[in-house]
C-alpha cells in the first residue's frame, strides 16, 4: 500500500525491532527533534473520559491488552455500603477468568490504567474490574467482551464429511505444500496412533489419561503384551503394576509399529519455501516497554498480586 | 471468466493487487509532503498498470486480474484539488526530465534519463488528455471490459478486529460498499479485509453486505477448524457462507522477500538513489517543495548492483533490467506449473494459487514490476495451456461446493496477528477511538431523522470517525516512519469528532467551523450517518 522511502514499507516486509522496545525507539525520534524543527502534534484531545469503561483486545495468541476506567465515585459508593472497617479492606482488581478451566486470577489495579495479560492460545478469557476483599470476597463492577485466543497451530479436528476428511500423511503433505512444513512434524504421534490397531490405541489413550486398564482391554491386546499383563494379573499383581508393565512394554511395540508406517521417516525436503515467520512463534518473549510516552494516564501501574 | 476448461488445465493463478493509500488531502496548505504518497503512486504504479492492462487488451491477450482500489484511494483519485495538484506535479517532473536529457548527455545515465522522460510524458498525457484527471474511469473501463475484477475494502482501511463493536465494523463495510457503487456503478462481489485482519464473526457482517468472498493470510485457513482438506489452494466457506481465499506462501516470498525476491536483483533500478538527493542543490531546488528540503523525485539512475554501499551503485541499464524481468517471468511461470501439477494430484481438483500484493510494489518499490507483470501475463496467454489467470469470483463459479470452516483470527502483518496495530506504542489510540465509536452509535440513535445543519454535523462526525479509524496511523507509528504525521492525523480527527459530538448534543453547532472541516475532510460525500444506527 503506502509510499515513499521515508514513510512506508510493505507490511509483510516489516520487521519489528527486537532489540529496542518500540516505544523507546519512537520516543527517541519524536520527543527529541532537532532544534528549531516544528512538529505539528495535532489538535488537543481529552486526557480521559468521565465514563466507566473496560475493553480487552487481542494482540496475539499469548497476549491480551486491557484498559479500564472506573470513576472514583463508583468506588466511593460501593465502599459506602459497608461499615468503614470492612470497606477499607476492599481493593480495586482486575479479575481474569479462563473460562474453559474456570481458572481465576486477580490483579491489583488503580482506578484507571491498562495491562498486558500473558495468556495461552486457544482459550476463552473474561476480564472484569471489581473490588476484592479478603473478608467479603469479590464484587464485579465492569466486564469486557470475552476473548478467544487463536490456536496458533493446526486444528485437531478432522472434517466428518467424507469429501473433506484429511489426516495423517495426507494432511502432512498438505501442510508442506501450503508452506507449513514445520507443523507437519506435529502430526507424527497422531499418525502413529492412527497406524496402531484400535485395540492398542484405545489402551494407550486409557493409560495416557491415567486410568486403570480393564480386563477386556487386556484381552484384546497383542499376544506378547497380553501374556505378560495376564501373568501379572494372575499373580494378583494387577492395578498399578499392570499399568506400569504396559508402559514398559509399549515403547518396543511402538517401535515395531512405527517401522511399518510407510514414509514416516522418509521426510524428504519439499521444494516449497517455508515463510520464516511461522517458525518464530508469537511476541511472547519480546520485551515490552514499561511506559507509554503518549498517554501518561494510561501508564502501566498494575501490580500482580496473585 | 476465461478458463480454458477444467479438464485441460492443471490449475489457476489469482493475481490480486491491493491498491491503498490513507486519505491525505490538505487544502489548507499550498503543498503538503504526505500528499506526495498519492502523486508518486499515480506516476509510478497506477498509470503504469493502466498502460499495461490497456495494451494487453489492445493486443488481444486474455487475462483476469483482481484489484482493490480502496474507498479512501478512490476518493482521492476523484478529488478535483488533488487532481489539479498532481497535474502541476507531473508537469514539473516533465520539465525536470527535459532538463535532465541535456545534463546527462554523453554520460552513462542518459538512457535512464530518457526512460524517465518518456515515462513522465506518457503519464502526463494519459492523466490530462485521456482521463481528464480521473484515473478511476480507466480502471472502471477495464472492469467493464472483463479483464479486471475490482473488489472493495472497508471505508478507510479500518482494522476491524480492534474496533469496539459490530455497529462500527458494519459501518466501515457498508460505507466502503456504497462508495464502490458510487465509483464503479455496481455492487462489489469481494472485499479486501484491511490488513487481511479476520476474526470469527466478521464474515457475518460481510454476508449482511452481500459480499461473496474475502482474502486472508495462509495461516488463517491452515489453522482453521476443521482442518482444510485442500490447504490454501481452495477457498473455504465461513459459517456465514462467505468464501475465504488464502494467500499462497510460495508466490509471496518470490516477490516480496528482501533476500530471495525478484526485486533485489542487481540489474533492477535502485530505489534509494534518487536525484532529489543526488543532484546539485541549486539545480534541483526549483523542483523540491518550497521549504527546499531534499526528497525523492522518482528519477533514479542507478541499479541495485549488489550488496554494496549506496555510493558504489552502478549506472542503471534499462535493457539489462528488461532482460531480467523476462527471466523472472519465466521462472515464475515455471514454478507455478510445477506447483499446480503437484497440487492438482494432491487435492483432487484444480487448485487456485492466490497471490496478493500491495499494488504499489509494482512500479513504486519495484520499478520493473509492471514489466514483469506484462511478460508474465503474455507468457500465460501465449506459451502454455495448463494455467489460467482467474479471479476468486471465477473460481467460486467453477466450484460451487467448498469445505465449511471457521478460519483462525489472523492478519498479514508481522507475526500474523494484531501486534503491528496494538502494541505499547499504539495502544494509547484505542481508548479515544472506542469512545468516539460509542458516541457515534449514540448520535445515530438519538438523532434518527436529522435535517439541515444537524444532518451536516452528523455526517461530518461520521467522516471524522472513519478517518480516525484508518489502520494506517497505527501502522506508521509501529514502523517508526512518519510518526508525527500519523499522530497528528489521529488526534485531529478525534478532536473534530469530539467537538462535533459536544456541539450536536448541546445544541450549539458552529456553522462556520463545520464548513471549514467539511472542506478539509471532504471524504465520502454520500455518507449516511444512520449506518451506525
Amino acid at each position: 500500500m503506502v509510499m515513499s522511502q521515508s514513510s512506508y514499507f510493505p507490511s509483510h516486509q516489516l520487521e519489528i525491532v527486537s532489540e529496542t522496545p518500540i516505544a523507546e525507539l519512537i520516543e527517541e525520534r519524536i520527543t527529541k527533534p532537532s532544534q528549531g524543527t516544528f512538529i505539528d502534534k495535532g489538535l488537543e484531545i481529552p486526557d480521559s473520559y468521565d465514563v466507566d469503561t473496560i475493553r480487552a483486545m487481542l494482540q496475539d495468541p499469548f497476549h491480551i491488552w486491557v484498559y479500564w476506567n472506573v470513576r472514583p465515585q463508583v468506588f466511593d459508593k460501593l465502599k459506602a455500603v459497608f461499615p468503614q472497617h470492612i470497606a477499607e479492606n476492599f481493593s480495586p482488581v482486575l479479575k481474569v477468568t479462563e473460562l474453559t478451566l474456570n481458572e481465576v486470577s486477580f490483579i491489583k489495579i488503580i482506578e484507571s490504567g491498562d495491562y498486558w495479560l500473558n495468556v495461552l492460545p486457544d482459550k476463552h478469557y473474561r476480564v472484569e474490574v471489581g473490588m476484592l476483599s479478603s473478608e467479603r470476597g469479590y464484587i464485579r463492577l465492569l466486564e469486557a467482551d470475552e476473548i478467544t485466543t487463536p490456536r496458533g497451530t493446526v486444528s485437531k479436528n478432522v472434517d466428518p464429511e467424507p469429501e473433506y476428511k484429511i489426516a495423517g500423511q495426507d494432511f502432512a503433505d498438505n501442510l508442506r505444500a501450503s508452506g507449513f512444513a514445520a507443523f507437519a512434524g506435529m502430526l507424527g504421534p497422531e499418525r502413529v496412533m492412527n497406524a496402531l490397531p484400535e485395540n492398542v490405541s484405545t489402551v494407550l489413550s486409557t493409560v495416557s489419561a491415567g486410568e486403570s486398564l480393564q480386563d477386556d482391554q487386556i484381552d484384546n491386546l497383542p499376544p506378547r503384551i497380553r501374556a505378560l499383563l495376564k501373568e501379572l494379573q494372575e499373580r494378583g499383581e494387577g492395578g498399578d503394576l499392570t499399568l506400569l508393565a504396559f508402559l514398559y512394554l509399549i515403547p518396543e511395540y511402538l517401535r515395531e509399529s512405527v517401522a511399518e508406517v510407510e514414509g514416516l521417516f522418509a521426510d524428504a525436503l519439499h521444494p516449497h519455501h517455508v515463510a520464516p515467520r511461522y517458525m518464530v512463534g508469537s511476541s511472547e518473549h519480546r520485551p515490552y516497554p514499561s511506559r507509554n510516552p503518549w498517554l501518561p494516564s494510561m501508564t502501566n501501574k498494575a501490580i500482580r498480586i496473585l | 471468466m476465461m478458463s480454458r476448461g477444467v479438464e485441460q488445465e492443471a490449475g489457476y493463478l489469482a493475481l490480486i493487487l491491493h491498491a491503498h493509500l490513507p486519505f491525505v488531502r490538505h487544502p489548507e496548505y499550498p503543498e503538503f509532503l504526505e500528499e506526495e504518497w498519492l502523486y508518486e503512486a499515480i506516476t509510478e504504479t497506477y498509470i503504469p498498470l493502466l498502460f499495461l492492462f490497456e495494451n494487453l487488451v489492445k493486443e488481444g491477450v486474455k487475462f483476469r486480474v483482481t484489484m482493490t482500489l480502496t474507498p479512501s484511494l478512490c476518493e482521492m483519485l476523484a478529488d478535483p484539488l488533488l487532481q489539479s495538484r498532481y497535474s502541476e506535479r507531473i508537469a514539473k517532473l516533465v520539465k525536470l526530465t527535459t532538463s535532465e536529457l541535456e545534463r546527462t548527455k554523453d554520460t552513462p545515465y542518459f538512457e535512464a534519463a530518457k526512460l524517465h522522460h518518456e515515462h513522465f510524458i506518457a503519464a502526463q498525457r494519459l492523466f490530462n488528455e485521456k482521463y481528464h484527471g480521473n484515473l478511476i474511469a480507466g480502471f472502471r473501463n477495464l472492469q467493464d471490459e472483463g479483464v479486471l475484477e475490482i473488489i472493495t475494502c472497508a471505508a478507510t482501511h479500518g482494522f476491524l478486529p480492534l474496533m469496539s463493536n459490530d455497529s462500527v465494523r458494519r459501518a466501515q463495510i457498508h460505507i466502503g460498499c456504497h462508495n464502490y457503487a458510487k465509483h464503479f456503478g455496481r455492487w462489489p462481489k469481494g472485499i479486501w479485509l484491511p490488513e487481511c485482519a479476520y476474526q470469527p464473526g466478521v464474515d457475518k457482517l460481510l454476508a449482511e453486505a452481500g459480499l461473496k468472498f474475502f482474502i486472508v493470510d495462509s495461516h488463517s485457513i491452515m489453522f482453521g477448524d476443521p482442518r482444510p482438506r485442500r490447504g490454501i489452494f481452495a477457498p473455504v466457506l465461513t459459517p456465514s457462507g462467505v468464501a475465504a481465499f488464502a494467500r499462497d506462501v510460495e508466490t509471496s516470498e518470490q516477490v516480496w522477500s528482501a533476500d530471495i525476491g525478484y526485486p533485489g536483483h542487481p540489474n533492477y533500478r535502485e530505489f534509494y538513489r534518487d536525484i532529489g538527493w543526488d543532484a546539485e542543490e541549486e539545480y534541483i531546488k526549483p523542483f523540491l517543495h518550497s521549504d527546499g528540503k531534499r526528497c525523492n523525485l522518482g528519477i533514479k539512475y542507478f541499479r541495485v548492483t549488489g550488496k554494496v554501499e549506496l555510493h558504489e551503485k552502478q549506472p542503471y541499464v534499462p535493457e539489462w533490467a528488461t532482460e531480467t524481468t523476462i527471466n523472472h517471468a519465466n521462472h515464475f511461470i515455471l514454478s507455478r506449473l510445477a506447483q499446480v501439477r503437484h497440487l492438482k494430484e494432491m487435492i483432487g481438483r484444480n487448485p487456485i494459487v492466490v497471490s496478493p500484493y500491495d499494488a504499489e510494489l509494482f512500479g513504486h518499490w519495484w520499478f520493473e514490476g509492471p514489466q514483469f507483470l506484462n511478460f508474465l501475463i503474455k507468457k500465460i496467454h501465449y506459451e502454455q495451456n495448463e494455467i489460467s489467470l482467474i479471479t476468486p469470483s471465477d473460481y467460486l463459479e467453477m466450484y460451487l461446493e467448498n469445505q465449511q470452516q471457521t478460519p483462525s483470527a489472523s492478519t498479514w502483518g508481522a507475526e500474523g496477528y494484531n501486534r503491528v496495530w496494538v502494541n505499547t506504542a499504539t495502544s494509547w489510540i484505542y481508548p479515544h477511538q472506542h469512545m468516539a465509536e460509542k458516541r457515534m452509535v449514540e448520535l445515530a440513535q438519538r438523532y434518527p431523522n436529522a435535517t439541515g445543519l444537524y444532518l451536516r454535523a452528523l455526517k461530518q462526525a461520521a467522516r471524522e470517525l472513519v478517518l480516525a479509524q484508518s489502520s494506517d496511523w497505527a501502522f506508521i507509528i509501529t514502523t517508526a516512519t512518519m510518526v508525527p504525521y500519523a499522530i497528528k492525523r489521529f488526534k485531529d480527527h478525534i478532536h473534530r469528532f469530539t467537538r462535533l459530538y459536544q456541539d450536536i448534543t448541546s445544541n450549539r453547532i458552529d456553522e462556520g467551523w463545520l464548513s471549514e472541516i467539511e472542506g478539509k475532510d471532504n471524504i465520502f460525500s454520500e455518507i449516511d450517518y444512520q449506518t451506525y444506527h
